[in-house]
């Protein structure tokens, strides 16, 4: 080690430290633990004040339903705890009205609960004793949390209120973050699950009205039908706040914005509401789980020219005033209407990013990547052309497809070398390369009608029982997994 | 004891690194002492170049007495494996833009006096410090997992040596995660073919899903 970097080295620690020094201190640090530590603080009040509830309900039942208060409550149970002692200068001492007091002391001496030893009381009151610390702790730091949100984002708490304002900024990470949300990102802020369930599957899904601000004064107090209206201003507004609080703090936005929210909270108190609360059934989106009841209209033919497979006619015997009908059943009209054979070859949308990319003969690329993107083949009746795929383990949930090491190459190797390209799971593609790696042709003539072309020898039968169904006895949706599960299970 | 690179061995299906400084751990590693010398495990499920080693890297260019710029070298772990890879020699330079993971970096580097960690954004080279800009590195380590990881290889191209070698994790997620992985690396790959010959594509599975690392040299 020469004595230049040895120089250098020591002025770079020293750097560095200072550097992570100043980081320590920034301002949002302390919002976002306080924050965080108060959530958990009051999950564990809760939990311990449950817990004492419980256990002395044994004792002194009737107490639970005479005081709402959880920390008065919980006072009475540590100062007093034995029912005998209930007495009315005691309970007033804790802090509970001569009224209230005196109800709680003539209902003491009637109480039908049982009587405990002292060992059992006492525990009861240490529980109760150290719920009552961790209020008080809770109480002390959102005093704490208050003050650093007015040093960080002031405009912003006085519309929020402390403890959703914590909560937004301990999310995002800082208020710099929190200020380039859109403000439809606010309103649903905390309801991660519920959007990325909507926004997976938007047919058969709601999206969430609101997330933290679930919890805010001016929209608890509404109707649940108006809440989304007031989510969606109250979003807007925050948002404002906060972009003032980062790009130009020390101006005051918070009094017109209260304003402006109260008279909108005024205005949807008084509206009434455009669409009254829909019933399942009425929404559109739900129609093809919960039908509609319009005259029933039967379907179209299914092969009219073909004399193996009849028209498809029947109506369902169970449900004659159907104007939907079930997936399946649309399934087979489109394969009708759609007479074209599947199409079996990779679809070429990056044409140019296979063929350029030409590894070096000397290194050769690894290219497997596996499990988690692989196209998933849908389970359906089949066709002629396509007969119906069986179930790959690969698919289900149960079992997902591990690494498995005995058929993965290393090292060099084209593929056709050194072992011949078949897999359990069918051919090897050769991702970098247009040419393609030679297969066997999966049918000919002879194969499909000998034993893939089942003709329909029954063509009158009942399509609907549950036996002779052309699905069998699952839906498709869950096709691979029941598939496993039913093996197991007597016939029913 | 089978030497697969310089510094790297194997022992029963494991990866192990001469340890620089007997008797310390640095993330909790089991250690091992063979023949009087002490080693420490490689774990590849912790770190990616140990994955891609095991996943059959085959040219590992890191000998004794080299320059090497790790970005995004986090609490340390792959860093200080590759200081045991150098013995002591050379110049390690950990960049990272997270403050909490720093003091860790700087306990490390108090015993192994060739490692230097730096508080900087990768984004931006040409705010490191003077002194560091300087040095023409021998040898680029990347492994950030932001959407613009390609770009940010690049950018610090201009600190390595001609023909240097670099190896960049790509984490397929990070960038794009509706298309499958495969694709979103060939890519990357592609847009780097620009700046860099590429020498070889390793996928990290079963230790990292939807990752690969990218060996290639500067041209």
């Amino acid at each position: 080690m020469t004595t230049d970097f040895l120089e250098l080295r020591k002025k770079m620690l020293e750097r560095t430290k200072k550097q992570v020094e100043h980081a320590f201190g920034e301002k949002e640090i302390h919002v976002i633990r306080a924050s965080n530590a108060l959530t958990d603080l009051e999950a564990v009040f809760n939990l311990l004040f449950e817990h004492c509830k419980e256990w002395y309900q044994y004792h002194f039942p009737e107490l639970d339903s005479m005081v709402d208060d959880p920390s008065a409550y919980l006072k009475l149970v540590y100062e007093i705890g034995d029912k005998t002692k209930f007495d009315e200068k005691r309970i007033t001492e804790t802090g509970i009205d001569a009224e209230r007091a005196k109800a709680i002391s003539e209902k003491a001496a009637q109480s039908i609960g049982a009587q405990m030893n002292a060992e059992t009381l006492t525990e009861i009151q240490l529980l109760s004793l150290n719920a009552l610390n961790i209020k008080q702790e809770a109480t002390a730091l959102e005093k704490l949390l208050e003050t650093e949100l007015q040093h960080v984002a002031p405009n912003f708490t006085r519309l929020a209120g402390i403890s959703i304002a914590g909560r937004m900024i301990a999310h995002t990470g800082s208020v710099e973050k929190l200020a380039m949300l859109p403000a439809s990102a606010i309103q649903v802020l905390g309801a991660e699950k519920a959007l990325f369930r909507f926004l997976k599957n938007r047919k058969s899904n709601l999206p969430p009205k609101h997330g933290y601000l679930f919890a805010h004064g001016l929209v608890r107090q509404l109707a649940s039908d108006k809440r989304g209206r007031m989510a969606r201003t109250l979003a807007s507004k925050l948002s404002i706040a906060v972009r003032t609080d980062h790009y130009n703090p020390g101006s005051n936005v918070s009094d017109q914005l209260q304003s402006q929210l109260n008279r909108r909270l005024e205005e949807l108190k008084a509206s009434k509401t455009k669409n009254k609360p829909q019933r399942v059934f009425d929404n559109p989106r739900f129609q093809e789980r919960y039908t509609a009841r319009p005259a029933f209209q039967p379907p179209k033919p299914f092969r009219p020219n073909d004399p193996v497979r009849p028209a498809f006619q029947s109506p369902r015997p169970d449900r004659p005033n159907d104007s939907v009908r079930p997936a399946y059943e649309r399934r087979q009209q489109q394969r009708v209407d759609s007479d074209r054979p599947p199409t079996t070859s990779r679809p070429q949308n990056h044409d140019s990013i296979t063929t350029r990319f030409q590894p070096r003969e000397k290194f050769q690329t690894n290219k497997r990547f596996e499990s988690s993107d692989r196209p998933k083949p849908r389970y359906g009746s089949g066709s002629i052309d396509r007969p119906r795929k069986q179930f790959d383990s690969r698919d289900s949930p149960r079992s997902p497809r591990r690494f498995e090491s005995n058929d993965r190459p290393r090292g060099r190797f084209p593929p056709s070398d050194r072992r011949p390209n078949t897999s359990r799971f069918g051919p090897e593609k050769n991702r970098f390369s247009d040419q393609p790696i030679p297969t066997k042709p999966r049918y000919t003539s002879l194969s499909v009608t000998k034993s893939e072309f089942k003709p329909d020898l029954n063509p009158t039968r009942e399509k609907f029982s549950k036996d002779n169904h052309p699905r069998g006895k699952f839906s498709t949706k869950n096709a691979g997994f029941r598939d496993k599960k039913f093996k197991k299970r007597p016939n029913r | 004891m089978n030497e697969l690179f310089q510094g790297i061995f194997e022992y029963r299906q494991k990866l192990w690194t001469k340890n620089l400084v007997p008797g310390q751990r640095v993330y909790g590693e089991e250690l091992l002492t063979v023949d009087g010398t002490e080693y420490r495990n490689w774990n590849p499920y912790k770190s990616k170049l140990c994955a891609a080693l095991k996943k059959g890297l085959l040219e590992f260019p890191i000998t004794k007495d080299q320059s090497i710029l790790y970005l995004g070298s986090a609490e340390g772990t792959t860093l200080s494996h590759l200081s045991d890879i150098l013995e002591g020699t050379g110049v390690l330079i950990g960049i990272d833009v997270s403050a909490r993971t720093v003091p860790k970096l700087l306990k490390i580097s108090e015993k192994r006096p060739h490692l230097i960690p730096i508080l900087a954004d990768a984004t931006k080279p040409e705010e490191y410090p003077a002194e560091i800009r300087e040095i023409s590195f021998d040898f680029l380590f990347q492994d950030v997992s932001q959407k613009n990881q390609a770009e940010i290889f690049a950018q610090n191209l201009a600190l390595l040596k001609k023909n240097g070698h670099g190896m960049l994790v790509i984490k397929a997620s990070s960038i794009d995660s509706q298309t499958p992985a495969d694709t979103v690396i060939a890519r990357e790959a592609n847009a780097l073919e620009n700046h860099v010959t590429i020498l070889q594509i390793v996928s990290l599975e079963p230790f990292e899903k939807k990752h690969a690392l990218i060996h290639c040299q500067k041209k």
